[in-house]
């Protein structure tokens, strides 16, 4: 939990800086089936633990339902079914990030959330151009810190792609 | 031009947004107004002075404030129309339809203008666009002031709209000489056959309104309505006989609606006396009309006693009134026979004088408003309903499950009152009363009549009815539809009318009331009705029955019109026929989740009736309980809930299950089949069905177990999910959690189509 709190203080300075640039190269990073992915900072309105999902009919199995934000009806979408990876019960560490496009909140379930990093646009590579897995489209970059790579997201694909791969 | 003396620029946007609103408030106000004129110079021949003055003094104002902002165009318009209205006002020349049509337009250009300047702030570049109209002014203006002439050459009055033919001018002057006191009536106005007629007809209508009010007002004597009513209907008459200087009834008639107005300001009571001698005015009054209608004129004997009566009574409560006497009727009666006459006279005419001035506060909107910004309304509505979920949050917190708190119940049942008072002024603050989308269709429902050349009237009531703003806001174009549909369909042409014994003048009813938790508006006309069996050959051609069908109720003949694209004219008129109306209408009461019922009578008319909940984001709502989900029911759907018996449930080789309940054959919708949600109750007998109603459709869901009945504050699903068959949105329960609101209609709909 401590994480978490750290990292909501972090967005919420990142609010009252209220400033752009300080914004830009800064990711939120989550673990999912043991990969680390990275979301633009800017896009995190904040991140909560998980709570009771009211089951919504007629979704995509993606789509858990719906929860309660103080008041706001937010959907959540397990990110895991999203990327077509197995699923997995939740735990105490199991997260929701609440993101917010276009004045679309969404809630996003992720195994666990790890830190803010800065990845400057030198250390990203463009995305692998296999083929293989149908999450590649969701891919914005790959993020190199040190020795390991994050998978950074592209946020958009992610909540409005229906297209392709939809069951 | 159209250069401001306010430099500053935010200073010149509050100025001209106020003066836009100001003057958008003006228009509205001057054309029932314009129209309320023609009908009364069309129908009764006579200029209402107090209407043309109201017109004349809004142009006035609009020209005023415009000069105030240098709007050429408005203040040019504007002007040209006073000079054409001081014409009529000084009693020189009548108004005919073409002079209203161009005060009519002369109100669309400058609402043309209102737009542009909101636009630009100036009116720039549209000075040319004024000088169409100013011409068409000055013409009328001399063409007006030319007939005056010509008149005054032949005759010593102005023209009357119909024109005569010699015979009626000559009865008509006959009848003025009969009259008494003609000479003393309005000078200038000549009395044809038509107006007696119409003072006739008009006459014996308010002698029975009065009577029927006077009845009503013995049974019940503290019944303002009534007295109200009467005292209107001596005043009708009243104003009608003094018009056509009829002075004896005019006399009557002031007395008797001296005496109501002291009982409608119950500064008296009511007592059978007063009723009498009023009952024994009205059949005085009767007799004169009927000498009238004879041709002679009204002798009213016993007028001088009844009236000495009446005046009497009516300074006996004055006097009373002085003097603060509670039962003033009876010593004030004792007081009157010491007191002159002419003292009771004075009474009067301070009781009067009184009267109009209230009248007149009453007029302006007597109570005090101010302005609030609609977007704190919005929130201060999204706070309430934040509260109303806060409340039921802590009431039944689930900490509290199993103890003994007989003081903490009290108090939540205070909050619950205070939290349903708060949620009520709050809804009531949106609250706006029809009377502006109405007064529009008065406009509408005349030019319509024009357009398609038959005699329309339109009769509105309850204009004053309060209804949410997005209810105002999405009934307007309904209503247009509906009402158009109604003079264009519905009511037939003047020869049609005739030939079936109808007036010729349609009569389309415009009417809203509160009904149960809802508005309802009705639109009904007196016309044709509507054609079954055009609507069923329609439909079977555009398939949407098959024409085994013929014997189907009405309503769901009626139910077809509303189809997209469903018309039966052959002729699409510039009116309407491209079936996209109603298509429309219903939409747009879906929106504000209302129903429409259709009645019809072949020959008599058709009646639209809409029905629309007055709260659009709160309801009373039932949740049930289906595996580990919670659902919620709108309560005005719920007809009812039982346990079945087995005996009760049959299965039917395609697997659906129907219950009999008092004879009466419902399918059953499984909510987990449905939801797919595990649960372990599966037997019907074991859970609970709970029957819905959706216009007159009927059937039951399959719950777990009903869990109660609370107040849900509606909330959209995200616009993220899309519309969600079967659900109408959600709502979020004490425990905080979400519960789906189920869409009874859609479920009902689609009840036939549930697999298994």
């Amino acid at each position: 939990m401590s994480v978490k709190e750290r990292l909501n203080n972090d967005l919420l300075e990142d609010e009252y800086e209220e400033d752009e640039d300080t914004q830009e190269d800064k990711f939120l990073t989550f673990v999912l089936n043991r990969e680390e992915y990275g979301i633009e900072i800017r896009h995190v309105t904040e991140i909560i633990g998980i709570q009771n999902i009211t089951e919504v009919p007629d979704m995509p199995h993606y789509i858990k339902g719906v929860i309660n934000l103080r008041g706001k009806v937010i959907p959540v979408m397990d990110v895991r079914l999203r990327f077509g990876v197995a699923e997995r019960d939740y735990d105490d560490r199991t997260c929701i990030i609440v993101i917010n496009i276009e004045e679309q909140s969404v809630g996003m379930i992720v195994d666990r959330v790890s830190e803010v990093l800065d990845i400057p646009k030198s250390e990203v590579a463009p995305p692998p151009k296999v083929k293989k897995g149908e999450s590649s489209r969701f891919i914005k970059g790959m993020g190199k810190v040190g020795e390991r790579v994050k998978i950074l997201l592209n946020e958009y694909q992610l909540l409005f792609d229906f297209n392709k791969g939809e069951d | 031009m159209a250069t401001i003396a306010y430099g500053d620029f935010e200073e010149k946007l509050e100025l001209v947004k106020c003066f836009l609103n100001d003057s958008r408030e003006m228009l509205d106000a001057v054309e029932p107004q314009i129209i309320a004129m023609e009908e009364k110079a069309l129908t009764v021949g006579e200029i209402d002075e107090a209407i043309l003055n109201a017109i004349f003094r809004l142009f006035h104002s609009l020209k005023g404030s415009a000069s105030f902002l240098d709007l050429q165009t408005i203040i040019s318009v504007t002007h040209e129309a006073e000079t054409l209205l001081e014409i009529f006002r000084s009693g020189r020349a009548v108004i005919k339809p073409a002079h209203v049509d161009l005060l009519i337009r002369t109100t669309d250009y400058i609402r043309n203008i209102l737009d542009v300047v909101e636009q630009q702030l100036s009116d720039e570049g549209y000075e040319e666009s004024a000088g169409e109209i100013i011409a068409d002014f000055k013409k009328t203006i001399v063409n007006v002031l030319e007939d005056q002439e010509q008149a005054a050459d032949g005759q010593l009055a102005p023209r009357l709209p119909e024109e005569k033919t010699a015979a009626e001018a000559a009865a008509a002057a006959e009848a003025i000489e009969n009259m008494p006191g003609a000479n003393c009536g309005d000078p200038g106005i000549e009395i044809t056959p038509e107006i007696l007629k119409h003072f006739v007809e008009e006459s014996n209508e308010l002698l029975d309104e009065a009577e029927s009010t006077l009845l009503a007002l013995e049974k019940a004597p503290g019944d303002q309505e009534s007295a109200i009513a009467a005292c209107r209907a001596f005043h009708s008459l009243k104003g009608n006989a003094g018009f056509l200087g009829y002075s004896g009834i005019e006399e009557i008639s002031r007395c008797g609606e001296n005496l109501l107005g002291q009982i409608k300001e119950q500064k008296k009571d009511c007592d059978p006396v007063d009723v009498s001698f009023l009952l024994i005015a009205i059949d005085i009054i009767r007799e004169g009309v009927r000498q009238v209608e004879a041709g002679s004129a009204p002798e009213l004997p016993g007028k001088q006693e009844v009236c000495a009566y009446l005046e009497k009574l009516t300074a006996g409560t004055a006097a009373g009134g002085a003097q603060k006497e509670k039962n003033g009727g009876e010593k004030g009666g004792k007081a009157v026979k010491e007191t002159a006459a002419a003292n009771g006279q004075e009474n009067i005419a301070a009781g009067e004088a009184e009267y109009e001035a209230r009248e007149k506060q009453t007029g302006a909107g007597g109570q005090q408003a101010i302005r609030i910004d609609l977007d704190k309304l919005d929130k201060l509505l999204d706070l309430v309903g934040e509260l109303v979920i806060s409340e039921a949050m802590v009431a039944n917190n689930p900490d509290l499950k199993g103890l003994q708190l007989d003081r903490f119940e009290k108090a939540v049942l205070q909050l619950d009152k205070i939290t349903r008072d708060i949620q009520e002024v709050a809804m009531s603050m949106r609250m706006i009363p029809l009377s502006g989308t109405f007064r529009k269709m008065k406009r509408l429902v005349r030019d319509l009549a024009h357009k398609a050349g038959k005699k329309v009237s339109l009769n509105i009531t309850g204009e004053e009815t309060e209804v949410d703003k997005t209810i105002i806001e999405q009934i307007s174009d309904p209503l247009v539809h509906l009402i158009r549909n109604a003079v264009d369909h519905g009511l037939e042409s003047v020869d049609e009318r005739l030939a079936a014994g109808k007036p010729e003048t349609g009569l389309v009813t415009l009417e809203a009331k509160h009904s149960a938790g809802e508005v309802w508006i009705i639109v009904e006309d007196d016309g044709r009705g509507l054609d079954r069996e055009k609507i069923i050959k329609k439909g079977i051609e555009r398939g949407l029955i098959s024409s085994e069908n013929r014997e189907m109720k009405d309503e769901e003949v009626w139910k077809m019109i509303f189809e997209p694209g469903f018309s039966t004219t052959e002729i699409i008129s510039s009116i309407s026929g491209r079936g996209v109306g109603m298509d429309v209408v219903k939409r747009n009461i879906e929106k504000l989740r209302g129903k429409i019922d259709v009645r019809s009578r072949p020959g008599a008319g058709a009646m639209f009736a809409v029905r629309i909940p007055l709260t659009l984001a709160i309801i009373e709502g039932m949740v049930v309980k289906v595996g580990a989900n919670r659902y919620t029911i709108p309560i005005n759907s719920i007809k009812e809930s039982l346990q079945p018996r087995a005996g009760q449930i049959t299965r039917t080789p395609g697997g659906l299950e129907i219950v009999s309940i008092r004879g009466e054959l419902l399918p059953v919708i499984r909510l987990h089949h449905l939801y797919q949600v595990k649960t372990e109750c599966l037997d019907l007998e074991e859970g609970i069905l709970i029957v819905v109603e959706n216009d007159e459709k009927k059937c039951c869901l399959f719950v777990d177990e009903v869990i109660g009945q609370q107040q849900i504050v509606i909330k959209g699903l995200s616009s993220y999910l899309g519309r969600v068959q079967g659900i109408s949105g959600c709502a979020i329960l004490g425990d905080g959690d979400i519960s789906m609101i189920l869409d009874i209609n859609d479920l009902i709909i689609n009840a036939g189509e549930v697999k298994r």
